[in-house]
Protein backbone atom coordinates (compact mmCIF):
# COMPACT_ATOMS: atom_id res chain seq x y z
CA UNK A 1 0.00 0.00 0.00
CA UNK A 2 1.62 3.18 -1.09
CA UNK A 3 1.96 6.25 1.04
CA UNK A 4 -0.17 8.42 -1.22
CA UNK A 5 -3.17 6.12 -1.03
CA UNK A 6 -2.96 6.29 2.76
CA UNK A 7 -3.03 10.03 2.46
CA UNK A 8 -6.11 9.70 0.28
CA UNK A 9 -7.77 7.42 2.81
CA UNK A 10 -6.96 9.93 5.54
CA UNK A 11 -8.42 12.74 3.48
CA UNK A 12 -11.56 10.72 2.73
CA UNK A 13 -12.11 10.01 6.42
CA UNK A 14 -11.41 13.60 7.42
CA UNK A 15 -14.01 14.91 4.98
CA UNK A 16 -16.66 12.76 6.61
CA UNK A 17 -15.88 13.67 10.21
CA UNK A 18 -18.24 16.09 11.95
CA UNK A 19 -16.17 19.14 12.80
CA UNK A 20 -15.58 21.36 15.77
CA UNK A 21 -13.89 24.71 16.02
CA UNK A 22 -10.14 24.35 16.31
CA UNK A 23 -9.84 27.29 18.66
CA UNK A 24 -12.36 25.88 21.10
CA UNK A 25 -10.35 22.66 20.91
CA UNK A 26 -7.07 24.44 21.61
CA UNK A 27 -8.53 26.51 24.45
CA UNK A 28 -10.11 23.46 26.03
CA UNK A 29 -6.84 21.60 25.93
CA UNK A 30 -5.21 24.72 27.33
CA UNK A 31 -7.55 24.79 30.29
CA UNK A 32 -6.74 21.14 30.97
CA UNK A 33 -3.00 21.76 30.89
CA UNK A 34 -3.31 24.85 33.07
CA UNK A 35 -5.26 22.86 35.60
CA UNK A 36 -2.58 20.15 35.59
CA UNK A 37 0.20 22.69 36.05
CA UNK A 38 -1.72 24.20 38.94
CA UNK A 39 -2.37 20.83 40.58
CA UNK A 40 0.96 19.10 40.07
CA UNK A 41 3.36 22.06 39.95
CA UNK A 42 6.23 19.87 38.80
CA UNK A 43 6.34 20.08 34.97
CA UNK A 44 7.84 16.60 34.70
CA UNK A 45 4.83 15.22 36.54
CA UNK A 46 2.55 17.23 34.27
CA UNK A 47 4.23 15.58 31.28
CA UNK A 48 3.51 12.18 32.80
CA UNK A 49 -0.12 13.09 33.39
CA UNK A 50 -0.53 14.37 29.84
CA UNK A 51 0.89 11.11 28.59
CA UNK A 52 -1.54 9.17 30.76
CA UNK A 53 -4.49 11.23 29.54
CA UNK A 54 -3.34 10.77 25.96
CA UNK A 55 -3.12 7.04 26.49
CA UNK A 56 -6.71 6.95 27.61
CA UNK A 57 -7.69 8.80 24.43
CA UNK A 58 -5.47 6.63 22.24
CA UNK A 59 -7.02 3.35 23.26
CA UNK A 60 -10.40 4.68 22.20
CA UNK A 61 -9.56 6.57 19.07
CA UNK A 62 -7.83 3.62 17.45
CA UNK A 63 -11.22 1.92 17.51
CA UNK A 64 -12.82 4.89 15.85
CA UNK A 65 -10.14 4.95 13.19
CA UNK A 66 -10.39 1.28 12.35
CA UNK A 67 -14.16 1.12 12.39
CA UNK A 68 -14.63 4.28 10.37
CA UNK A 69 -12.07 3.18 7.82
CA UNK A 70 -14.00 -0.04 7.54
CA UNK A 71 -17.39 1.67 7.26
CA UNK A 72 -16.10 4.07 4.67
CA UNK A 73 -15.36 1.02 2.55
CA UNK A 74 -11.70 1.85 2.41
CA UNK A 75 -11.05 -1.79 3.04
CA UNK A 76 -8.57 -3.41 5.29
CA UNK A 77 -5.84 -2.58 2.81
CA UNK A 78 -5.81 1.05 3.91
CA UNK A 79 -5.18 0.23 7.54
CA UNK A 80 -3.58 -3.20 7.38
CA UNK A 81 0.08 -3.02 8.22
CA UNK A 82 2.77 -5.47 7.25
CA UNK A 83 5.59 -3.65 8.97
CA UNK A 84 6.37 -0.64 11.11
CA UNK A 85 6.68 1.54 8.03
CA UNK A 86 3.03 0.89 7.21
CA UNK A 87 2.04 1.53 10.81
CA UNK A 88 3.87 4.83 10.81
CA UNK A 89 2.10 5.84 7.61
CA UNK A 90 -1.32 4.99 9.03
CA UNK A 91 -0.65 6.90 12.25
CA UNK A 92 0.53 9.97 10.40
CA UNK A 93 -1.47 10.02 7.19
CA UNK A 94 -4.72 8.53 8.41
CA UNK A 95 -4.76 9.15 12.16
CA UNK A 96 -3.52 12.72 12.40
CA UNK A 97 -5.44 13.62 9.27
CA UNK A 98 -8.82 12.25 10.25
CA UNK A 99 -8.87 13.61 13.79
CA UNK A 100 -7.05 16.89 13.45
CA UNK A 101 -7.16 17.61 9.75
CA UNK A 102 -3.47 18.30 9.65
CA UNK A 103 -0.72 16.98 7.49
CA UNK A 104 1.84 14.80 9.20
CA UNK A 105 4.94 13.37 7.59
CA UNK A 106 6.88 10.25 8.43
CA UNK A 107 10.62 9.91 8.23
CA UNK A 108 13.87 9.34 10.02
CA UNK A 109 13.68 5.58 10.18
CA UNK A 110 16.45 4.04 12.17
CA UNK A 111 18.77 1.41 10.64
CA UNK A 112 17.00 -1.44 12.34
CA UNK A 113 13.62 -0.06 11.23
CA UNK A 114 12.37 0.02 14.79
CA UNK A 115 12.02 3.73 15.31
CA UNK A 116 10.76 6.61 13.26
CA UNK A 117 9.68 10.22 13.51
CA UNK A 118 6.41 11.97 12.83
CA UNK A 119 6.77 15.56 11.71
CA UNK A 120 4.03 18.10 12.24
CA UNK A 121 4.23 21.51 10.63
CA UNK A 122 1.21 22.75 12.48
CA UNK A 123 0.01 21.83 15.89
CA UNK A 124 -3.65 22.45 16.72
CA UNK A 125 -2.98 21.87 20.42
CA UNK A 126 -0.61 24.77 20.74
CA UNK A 127 -2.57 27.55 19.04
CA UNK A 128 -2.39 30.65 21.26
CA UNK A 129 0.29 29.07 23.43
CA UNK A 130 3.51 30.63 24.55
CA UNK A 131 5.73 29.07 27.14
CA UNK A 132 7.37 31.41 29.64
CA UNK A 133 10.82 32.46 28.46
CA UNK A 134 13.83 30.72 29.92
CA UNK A 135 15.53 32.36 32.84
CA UNK A 136 12.56 34.38 33.93
CA UNK A 137 13.61 35.25 37.43
CA UNK A 138 10.35 36.91 38.30
CA UNK A 139 9.04 33.53 39.22
CA UNK A 140 10.64 32.51 42.43
CA UNK A 141 8.13 29.97 43.54
CA UNK A 142 7.48 26.38 42.56
CA UNK A 143 6.54 25.85 38.96
CA UNK A 144 7.25 29.02 37.11
CA UNK A 145 9.62 30.60 34.66
CA UNK A 146 12.59 28.37 34.08
CA UNK A 147 10.92 25.29 35.32
CA UNK A 148 8.07 25.37 32.83
CA UNK A 149 10.60 25.00 30.04
CA UNK A 150 10.58 21.37 30.97
CA UNK A 151 6.89 21.16 30.22
CA UNK A 152 6.13 19.23 27.08
CA UNK A 153 2.95 21.04 26.23
CA UNK A 154 1.88 18.66 23.49
CA UNK A 155 2.88 15.50 25.32
CA UNK A 156 -0.70 14.34 24.84
CA UNK A 157 0.27 13.16 21.36
CA UNK A 158 2.80 10.74 22.83
CA UNK A 159 0.17 9.17 25.01
CA UNK A 160 -2.32 8.97 22.16
CA UNK A 161 0.14 7.20 19.87
CA UNK A 162 1.28 4.91 22.66
CA UNK A 163 -2.29 4.03 23.63
CA UNK A 164 -3.46 3.52 20.08
CA UNK A 165 -0.56 1.28 19.08
CA UNK A 166 -0.82 -0.66 22.30
CA UNK A 167 -4.29 -1.73 21.22
CA UNK A 168 -2.83 -3.25 18.07
CA UNK A 169 -0.16 -5.10 20.02
CA UNK A 170 2.69 -2.69 19.47
CA UNK A 171 4.41 -1.44 22.55
CA UNK A 172 6.08 1.82 21.72
CA UNK A 173 7.81 4.67 23.44
CA UNK A 174 7.15 8.21 22.25
CA UNK A 175 8.99 11.41 22.81
CA UNK A 176 8.60 14.94 21.62
CA UNK A 177 12.07 15.81 20.40
CA UNK A 178 11.36 19.06 18.61
CA UNK A 179 8.70 21.55 19.50
CA UNK A 180 7.77 24.79 17.78
CA UNK A 181 6.89 26.20 21.20
CA UNK A 182 10.56 25.92 22.08
CA UNK A 183 11.75 27.63 18.95
CA UNK A 184 12.18 24.59 16.70
CA UNK A 185 10.98 24.97 13.15
CA UNK A 186 8.63 22.02 13.36
CA UNK A 187 7.28 19.47 15.78
CA UNK A 188 8.88 16.08 15.80
CA UNK A 189 7.59 13.08 17.69
CA UNK A 190 10.00 10.19 17.93
CA UNK A 191 8.36 6.78 18.12
CA UNK A 192 10.36 3.74 19.07
CA UNK A 193 9.06 0.18 18.89
CA UNK A 194 9.87 -1.69 22.06
CA UNK A 195 8.09 -4.94 21.64
CA UNK A 196 5.50 -6.63 19.53
CA UNK A 197 3.05 -8.05 22.02
CA UNK A 198 1.62 -11.46 21.45
CA UNK A 199 -2.09 -11.77 20.82
CA UNK A 200 -4.31 -12.29 23.82
CA UNK A 201 -2.68 -10.48 26.70
CA UNK A 202 -3.65 -13.25 29.12
CA UNK A 203 -0.27 -13.55 30.76
CA UNK A 204 0.09 -9.84 31.19
CA UNK A 205 -3.09 -9.74 33.17
CA UNK A 206 -1.94 -12.49 35.50
CA UNK A 207 1.17 -10.57 36.41
CA UNK A 208 -0.86 -7.60 37.50
CA UNK B 1 18.92 21.04 11.40
CA UNK B 2 17.31 22.31 14.56
CA UNK B 3 17.41 25.87 13.36
CA UNK B 4 15.76 28.31 15.64
CA UNK B 5 12.75 29.95 14.08
CA UNK B 6 12.61 33.71 14.11
CA UNK B 7 11.51 34.38 17.62
CA UNK B 8 8.47 36.46 16.79
CA UNK B 9 6.50 36.97 19.91
CA UNK B 10 3.13 35.26 19.77
CA UNK B 11 1.47 38.58 20.46
CA UNK B 12 3.10 40.09 17.38
CA UNK B 13 1.77 37.45 15.06
CA UNK B 14 -1.60 37.97 13.39
CA UNK B 15 -4.46 36.63 15.45
CA UNK B 16 -5.65 33.33 14.14
CA UNK B 17 -2.39 32.47 12.49
CA UNK B 18 -0.57 31.49 15.61
CA UNK B 19 0.50 27.90 15.25
CA UNK B 20 0.02 28.21 11.53
CA UNK B 21 -3.73 27.72 11.51
CA UNK B 22 -6.14 30.06 9.89
CA UNK B 23 -9.08 31.59 11.63
CA UNK B 24 -12.12 29.40 11.39
CA UNK B 25 -10.12 26.22 11.00
CA UNK B 26 -11.55 23.03 12.38
CA UNK B 27 -10.61 19.75 13.96
CA UNK B 28 -12.84 16.73 14.16
CA UNK B 29 -15.64 16.79 16.68
CA UNK B 30 -14.25 13.49 17.96
CA UNK B 31 -10.93 15.09 18.81
CA UNK B 32 -12.73 17.78 20.77
CA UNK B 33 -14.94 15.21 22.46
CA UNK B 34 -11.92 13.13 23.53
CA UNK B 35 -10.23 16.12 25.11
CA UNK B 36 -13.41 17.33 26.72
CA UNK B 37 -14.11 13.88 28.10
CA UNK B 38 -10.68 13.81 29.68
CA UNK B 39 -11.25 17.27 31.13
CA UNK B 40 -14.49 16.08 32.71
CA UNK B 41 -12.91 12.86 33.98
CA UNK B 42 -9.99 14.73 35.46
CA UNK B 43 -12.26 17.05 37.40
CA UNK B 44 -14.61 14.27 38.33
CA UNK B 45 -11.81 12.42 40.12
CA UNK B 46 -11.18 15.48 42.21
CA UNK B 47 -14.72 16.55 42.92
CA UNK B 48 -16.66 15.22 45.86
CA UNK B 49 -20.09 16.16 44.59
CA UNK B 50 -22.00 16.93 41.44
CA UNK B 51 -22.15 20.61 42.22
CA UNK B 52 -18.43 20.70 42.88
CA UNK B 53 -17.80 19.03 39.54
CA UNK B 54 -19.99 21.62 37.83
CA UNK B 55 -18.21 24.37 39.68
CA UNK B 56 -14.86 23.01 38.54
CA UNK B 57 -15.96 22.77 34.93
CA UNK B 58 -17.33 26.29 35.12
CA UNK B 59 -14.05 27.62 36.37
CA UNK B 60 -12.24 25.73 33.61
CA UNK B 61 -14.47 27.50 31.11
CA UNK B 62 -14.21 30.89 32.76
CA UNK B 63 -10.64 31.51 31.68
CA UNK B 64 -11.53 30.39 28.18
CA UNK B 65 -14.44 32.85 28.14
CA UNK B 66 -12.19 35.79 28.94
CA UNK B 67 -9.99 34.96 25.98
CA UNK B 68 -12.90 34.24 23.69
CA UNK B 69 -14.34 37.67 24.45
CA UNK B 70 -11.14 39.39 23.43
CA UNK B 71 -10.77 37.31 20.32
CA UNK B 72 -14.35 37.63 19.15
CA UNK B 73 -14.55 41.33 19.89
CA UNK B 74 -11.30 41.95 18.09
CA UNK B 75 -12.40 40.05 15.05
CA UNK B 76 -15.84 41.60 14.93
CA UNK B 77 -14.47 44.49 12.93
CA UNK B 78 -13.14 42.16 10.29
CA UNK B 79 -16.64 41.02 9.50
CA UNK B 80 -18.15 44.48 9.59
CA UNK B 81 -20.54 44.97 6.76
CA UNK B 82 -22.15 41.71 7.66
CA UNK B 83 -25.10 41.94 10.01
CA UNK B 84 -24.10 39.76 12.87
CA UNK B 85 -27.15 39.93 15.01
CA UNK B 86 -29.44 37.57 13.22
CA UNK B 87 -30.76 35.44 15.98
CA UNK B 88 -32.51 32.33 15.02
CA UNK B 89 -35.80 32.45 16.84
CA UNK B 90 -37.83 29.36 16.87
CA UNK B 91 -41.54 29.39 17.20
CA UNK B 92 -41.17 26.93 19.97
CA UNK B 93 -43.07 27.23 23.14
CA UNK B 94 -40.48 27.49 25.82
CA UNK B 95 -40.81 24.69 28.22
CA UNK B 96 -38.26 25.47 30.87
CA UNK B 97 -40.09 27.90 33.04
CA UNK B 98 -43.22 29.40 31.50
CA UNK B 99 -42.53 33.00 32.44
CA UNK B 100 -39.80 33.42 29.89
CA UNK B 101 -40.49 35.31 26.74
CA UNK B 102 -38.64 35.07 23.50
CA UNK B 103 -36.68 38.16 22.70
CA UNK B 104 -37.74 39.20 19.26
CA UNK B 105 -36.39 42.61 18.62
CA UNK B 106 -33.25 42.95 16.64
CA UNK B 107 -30.52 45.46 17.03
CA UNK B 108 -31.05 48.68 15.18
CA UNK B 109 -27.42 49.30 14.40
CA UNK B 110 -26.56 49.61 10.76
CA UNK B 111 -24.77 46.57 9.42
CA UNK B 112 -21.54 48.43 8.76
CA UNK B 113 -20.77 48.91 12.41
CA UNK B 114 -17.21 49.10 13.59
CA UNK B 115 -15.87 47.26 16.56
CA UNK B 116 -17.29 48.76 19.63
CA UNK B 117 -17.50 47.73 23.17
CA UNK B 118 -20.92 46.46 24.12
CA UNK B 119 -22.20 48.45 27.03
CA UNK B 120 -25.84 47.53 27.13
CA UNK B 121 -27.30 44.43 28.61
CA UNK B 122 -29.29 43.39 25.56
CA UNK B 123 -26.38 44.04 23.21
CA UNK B 124 -24.04 41.86 25.17
CA UNK B 125 -26.58 39.07 25.34
CA UNK B 126 -27.01 39.23 21.58
CA UNK B 127 -23.27 39.32 21.19
CA UNK B 128 -22.91 36.17 23.26
CA UNK B 129 -25.74 34.23 21.69
CA UNK B 130 -24.78 35.12 18.14
CA UNK B 131 -21.14 36.17 17.66
CA UNK B 132 -19.58 34.14 20.43
CA UNK B 133 -21.76 31.13 19.73
CA UNK B 134 -20.94 31.25 16.04
CA UNK B 135 -17.26 31.53 16.55
CA UNK B 136 -17.15 28.68 19.04
CA UNK B 137 -19.84 26.34 17.81
CA UNK B 138 -20.34 27.34 14.20
CA UNK B 139 -23.96 28.40 14.69
CA UNK B 140 -25.95 30.92 16.66
CA UNK B 141 -27.70 29.85 19.83
CA UNK B 142 -31.21 28.60 19.17
CA UNK B 143 -32.94 31.17 21.26
CA UNK B 144 -32.55 33.87 23.82
CA UNK B 145 -35.31 34.33 26.36
CA UNK B 146 -36.05 36.75 29.12
CA UNK B 147 -37.64 35.96 32.43
CA UNK B 148 -40.90 37.75 33.00
CA UNK B 149 -40.79 37.43 36.77
CA UNK B 150 -37.15 38.25 37.30
CA UNK B 151 -35.68 41.14 35.41
CA UNK B 152 -32.18 39.88 36.05
CA UNK B 153 -32.63 36.43 34.50
CA UNK B 154 -32.13 35.40 30.90
CA UNK B 155 -31.83 32.08 29.17
CA UNK B 156 -29.70 31.08 26.23
CA UNK B 157 -30.92 27.85 24.69
CA UNK B 158 -28.98 25.44 22.55
CA UNK B 159 -30.71 22.34 21.24
CA UNK B 160 -27.49 20.66 20.24
CA UNK B 161 -24.89 21.69 22.75
CA UNK B 162 -21.56 20.49 21.47
CA UNK B 163 -19.93 19.73 24.80
CA UNK B 164 -22.43 17.06 25.75
CA UNK B 165 -22.76 15.53 22.28
CA UNK B 166 -21.43 12.13 23.27
CA UNK B 167 -22.20 12.33 26.96
CA UNK B 168 -24.71 10.21 28.73
CA UNK B 169 -25.23 11.00 32.38
CA UNK B 170 -25.40 7.96 34.66
CA UNK B 171 -28.31 7.91 37.15
CA UNK B 172 -26.08 8.61 40.13
CA UNK B 173 -25.02 11.88 38.55
CA UNK B 174 -28.59 12.72 37.54
CA UNK B 175 -28.48 16.46 38.07
CA UNK B 176 -25.18 16.99 36.31
CA UNK B 177 -25.12 19.08 33.21
CA UNK B 178 -22.14 18.26 31.05
CA UNK B 179 -22.42 21.71 29.54
CA UNK B 180 -21.24 23.38 32.73
CA UNK B 181 -17.97 24.10 30.93
CA UNK B 182 -19.85 26.20 28.36
CA UNK B 183 -21.70 28.08 31.08
CA UNK B 184 -18.28 28.91 32.47
CA UNK B 185 -17.25 30.27 29.09
CA UNK B 186 -20.39 32.42 28.98
CA UNK B 187 -19.70 33.69 32.48
CA UNK B 188 -16.14 34.51 31.46
CA UNK B 189 -17.28 36.45 28.41
CA UNK B 190 -19.90 38.40 30.37
CA UNK B 191 -17.62 39.11 33.27
CA UNK B 192 -14.82 40.20 31.00
CA UNK B 193 -17.20 42.63 29.32
CA UNK B 194 -18.20 44.09 32.65
CA UNK B 195 -21.48 42.25 33.07
CA UNK B 196 -20.97 40.18 36.15
CA UNK B 197 -23.35 37.29 36.11
CA UNK B 198 -23.87 33.87 37.56
CA UNK B 199 -24.36 31.44 34.70
CA UNK B 200 -25.54 27.89 35.21
CA UNK B 201 -26.16 25.12 32.72
CA UNK B 202 -29.21 22.89 32.88
CA UNK B 203 -30.17 19.93 30.77
CA UNK B 204 -33.85 20.13 30.01
CA UNK B 205 -35.91 17.54 28.24
CA UNK B 206 -36.99 18.56 24.77
CA UNK B 207 -40.75 18.34 24.41
CA UNK B 208 -42.20 16.37 21.57
CA UNK B 209 -42.38 18.48 18.45
CA UNK B 210 -40.53 21.33 20.09
CA UNK B 211 -37.53 21.05 17.89
CA UNK B 212 -36.63 19.12 14.81
CA UNK B 213 -33.38 19.61 13.15
CA UNK B 214 -33.44 20.51 9.50
CA UNK B 215 -31.43 18.23 7.33
CA UNK B 216 -31.20 15.24 9.60
CA UNK B 217 -28.91 14.50 12.45
CA UNK B 218 -25.56 16.24 12.44
CA UNK B 219 -23.73 13.16 13.55
CA UNK B 220 -24.73 10.12 11.60
CA UNK B 221 -25.39 7.09 13.72
CA UNK B 222 -26.38 8.66 16.99
CA UNK B 223 -29.99 9.25 17.97
CA UNK B 224 -31.45 12.77 18.07
CA UNK B 225 -30.79 14.74 21.23
CA UNK B 226 -33.30 14.31 24.01
CA UNK B 227 -32.09 17.21 26.08
CA UNK B 228 -31.41 20.79 25.27
CA UNK B 229 -28.98 22.93 27.17
CA UNK B 230 -30.41 25.91 28.97
CA UNK B 231 -27.89 28.47 30.13
CA UNK B 232 -29.46 30.53 32.85
CA UNK B 233 -27.84 33.93 33.17
CA UNK B 234 -28.48 35.84 36.37
CA UNK B 235 -26.95 39.28 36.32
CA UNK B 236 -25.60 41.00 39.40
CA UNK B 237 -27.76 43.81 40.79
CA UNK B 238 -25.20 46.50 39.94
CA UNK B 239 -25.28 45.46 36.27
CA UNK B 240 -29.03 46.05 36.15
CA UNK B 241 -28.72 49.33 38.01
CA UNK B 242 -26.16 50.54 35.52
CA UNK B 243 -28.20 49.42 32.56
CA UNK B 244 -31.25 51.19 33.94
CA UNK B 245 -29.17 54.33 34.34
CA UNK B 246 -28.02 54.11 30.72
CA UNK B 247 -31.63 53.81 29.63
CA UNK B 248 -32.30 57.39 30.58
Amino acid sequence: MSSSSKAQAGQALWSKMPKANAELFALTYGSLVTELVRDYEDPIEVNTQLDRIGHSIGVRCVDELLSKADLAGLGASSTMCANLRDTAEVVAKVGFRMFLGIQAEVGGFSQDQRSFSIYLQENPLSTFVELPAAGDDDYQYGAGGDDLRKLKYSNLYCGVIRGALEQVNLKVECNIVRDTLKGDELNEIRVELKEVLSDGAGDDYKEE
Amino acid sequence: MAMSRSSTNILDRPLGRSGGRAEGSVVSLSAFAYIYSELVQYHQQRAASISELERRLESAGYGVGLKVLEMTAYRAKEVSGRPWTIILLLDAHCSFVPPFSLIRHRRRDPPSRQTKRETRLMSILHFVSSSVWKSLFGKAADSLERSIDHADEYMIIDYEPIASTFVSIPPDLGQLSADAYVSGIVAGVLDGAGFTARVTAHSVKVEEGEYTRQGGNIIPGIPPRKDKAVFLVKFSPEVLTRDAALER
